[in-house]
């Protein structure tokens, strides 16, 4: 495809990474480019700590307190719009997910759940 | 003939899944106040549930999309994170109030204290969702519910007016705020938005396809529309055997009264399973239906097909809305209040989950071939009109009514 | 409940349990009753209203303390149908 609706397509959407898993969502989109170029799309952001910025603006301060700041690596993670490899009903990755830094959430949480017992 | 036995068995599931604590507790006191005259607002219920339900599924076996994928990425993020708070709220309160309504049917049945009869409820249910899988969930409480099915039985011994009856199932109106509140609620009882995530959700864990569309047409209309019954039956026996003393059925209790009262202790005994099963299939679907809501919002990986350490935080947060309940049910308030709240909040709600399903159900970008016809078009903005006059009306209608007290 | 208990087609520990909560119900409006602000007029009803109460809820009592004794039970579904049809006519006079 040549044209797509960032926010109608991307924005959004689940993350998933080259096995098949599940990963977060595009919770924002990062352009470069000067002032006067067209701007370019280099990457998504993913995390919660880019949702207080989408807040209307006088719940920003509240939301940043309940859903993080926005620190890169943290609760906000860079994937490079390179990584992406295809947009259908979700935005497919061509690496692991924990090669981006992605699916932090579950890893942390897998050794406290892994001391429950096997189903 | 084997997927015929396999749509059968979906069926028997659906129907013995359909009623949950809000019916038992709704339908029961809007046959005693009302006799007959809210039959109708069932099938307006069931069909509202069986239009949003073939929806989401048919969004499921075409896109791939769960319910809260297709609020999250249909509203964006400020709407769907109303929509989200909105929703574990109301999951929370309808999970307490059916393990409560759980804990109650064991007393009845063992007369033990109910505090431990919560606790054992919960640890049960929890035992059998970590270690049962996806299928045999559905089975055991789907199948195990249908003891329910006394209630159509005593509809029929207790020999009603058949023609009251029929008139009940043609749409009427009374001048009265109590039965404006029991439309709502009768309504709001057939049409809860659980059951929905958790049917969509359900056609992923069971990896639907195109090929599975008419399943899907099957499960939905069948099941659900045979659950109707169950619902009309549990009106019709209410109005038989409360309406002329003039009996408030304020109690889970009085509800197997009248299954006792057609077929005595046998009757008892099967309404009481039933209740158990039924309320307590309602609990798990419940905490699925957070569980998925909350994953699959944010994005985390998720399913009862994954083992619990793949989908760590989709495991942790459906334990967690198990100790939520639990903590609630605790403090002593009353299951039969909580269902009374659950069901009017779920009303009010239910247009921001409706809504998002619609728009992508009929939008050709993601269902191509498989868009909403005109048929679909039009009951589905039928629908999204009936919701809207009725979530605006449930929270005044409470109000004014005291929650439905006389 | 008494009707089902009298003819067998019952389960004590159904009548033990929803007994205990309709006796309660039963208590509470007793309770209610006596404890609402009233103007004198009221007074005769009421009090007659509360007496009703108790009695049932001791007549519920009595169910759930021998289940097992039909005869009682007999006699107390015709105690209770009198009385239901009292507080229906006491509730019209209101």
């Amino acid at each position: 495809m040549d044209r797509i609706d960032l926010v109608y397509r991307v924005l959004d959407e689940q993350l998933v990474d080259v096995d098949g898993r599940r990963c977060g969502r595009v919770d924002d989109l990062e352009f470069e480019g000067d002032i006067g170029d067209p701007p370019r799309l280099h990457a998504i952001l993913s995390g919660s700590g880019t949702w207080h910025r989408r807040l209307p603006r006088p719940l920003r301060a509240f939301g940043e307190r309940i859903f993080g700041v926005g620190v890169s690596g943290r609760d906000v993670i860079h994937v490079p719009w390179t990584q992406v490899d295809d947009i259908s009903s979700v935005v497919r990755l061509k690496v692991k997910a924990r090669e981006l830094g992605l699916g932090q959430g579950d890893e942390r949480n897998a050794m406290l759940v892994g001391k429950l017992p096997k189903s | 003939m084997k997927k015929i036995f396999q749509v059968a068995l979906g069926i028997i599931a659906a129907i013995g899944g359909f009623v949950d604590i809000g019916e038992l507790v709704f339908n029961t006191q809007a046959g005693a106040d009302f006799r007959y005259q809210l039959l109708w607002a069932v099938p307006v219920g069931v069909l509202g549930i069986i239009v949003f339900a073939e929806m989401t599924g048919r969004v499921a076996a075409v896109s791939g999309r769960p319910v809260f994928d297709v609020v999250r990425m249909r509203m964006g993020l400020n709407v769907g994170l109303v929509t989200l708070v909105a929703s574990l709220l109301i999951n929370l309160i309808t999970l307490a109030a059916e393990v409560g309504g759980a804990a109650l049917v064991l007393q009845l049945l063992f007369d033990v204290n109910v505090s431990t009869l919560i606790l054992l409820s919960v640890m049960a249910l929890v035992v059998i969702v970590y270690f049962v899988p996806f299928g045999g969930i559905e089975r055991i409480f789907g199948y195990l519910g249908c003891a329910l099915l006394v209630y159509v039985a005593a509809a029929v011994h207790l020999k009603p007016d058949w023609h009251q009856v029929g008139r009940g199932l043609v749409p009427s109106w009374h001048p009265s705020a109590l039965y404006a509140y029991f439309l709502v609620g009768v309504i709001g009882a057939a049409l809860v938005p659980y059951e929905v995530y958790f049917y969509s959700s359900g056609a992923i864990e069971e990896r639907w396809t195109l090929r599975d569309l008419n399943l899907n047409r099957a499960n939905a209309f069948l099941g659900f529309a045979l659950g109707g019954i169950l619902s009309i039956a549990l009106i019709v026996v209410s109005g038989e055997v409360f309406f002329g003393p003039h009996i408030q059925p304020g109690y889970l209790g009085t509800t197997a009264l009248g299954a006792q009262h057609a077929y005595g202790e046998v009757g008892l005994l099967l309404a009481l399973l039933g209740m158990l099963f039924a309320v307590g299939g309602a609990a798990v679907e419940c905490a699925f239906s957070g569980a998925y809501t909350l994953a699959q919002f944010a994005g985390w990986e998720w399913g009862k097909y994954r083992r619990p350490h793949d989908a760590p935080r989709f495991t942790l947060a459906w334990l967690t809305f198990f100790a939520l309940a639990f903590v609630v049910v605790e403090t002593g308030v009353d299951p039969v209040l909580l269902t009374e709240y659950a069901v009017i909040f779920s009303v009010v709600a239910l247009p921001l989950t409706y809504l998002p399903v619609l728009l992508i159900a009929r939008d050709r970008t993601f269902m191509g071939d498989h868009a909403n016809g005109l048929v679909g078009n039009g009951l589905g903005w039928l629908y999204f009109a009936i919701l809207l006059v009725v979530s605006l009306a449930a929270i005044p209608l409470t109000l004014i009514t005291a929650a439905g007290s006389h | 409940m008494a009707d089902d208990l009298a003819r067998g087609r019952t389960k004590t520990t159904f009548v033990r349990v929803h007994g205990a909560e309709l006796s309660a119900q039963a208590e509470h409006e007793a309770e209610k009753l006596n404890d609402d602000p009233v103007s004198p007029e009221l007074r005769g009803p009421i009090k007659a209203a509360v007496k009703l109460a108790s009695d049932i809820g001791g007549a519920i009592d009595d169910l759930r303390v021998s289940p097992q004794d039909r005869q009682q039970a007999r006699q107390d579904e015709a105690k209770l149908h009198h009385w239901a049809a009292e507080a229906g006519t006491l509730a019209e006079t209101l």
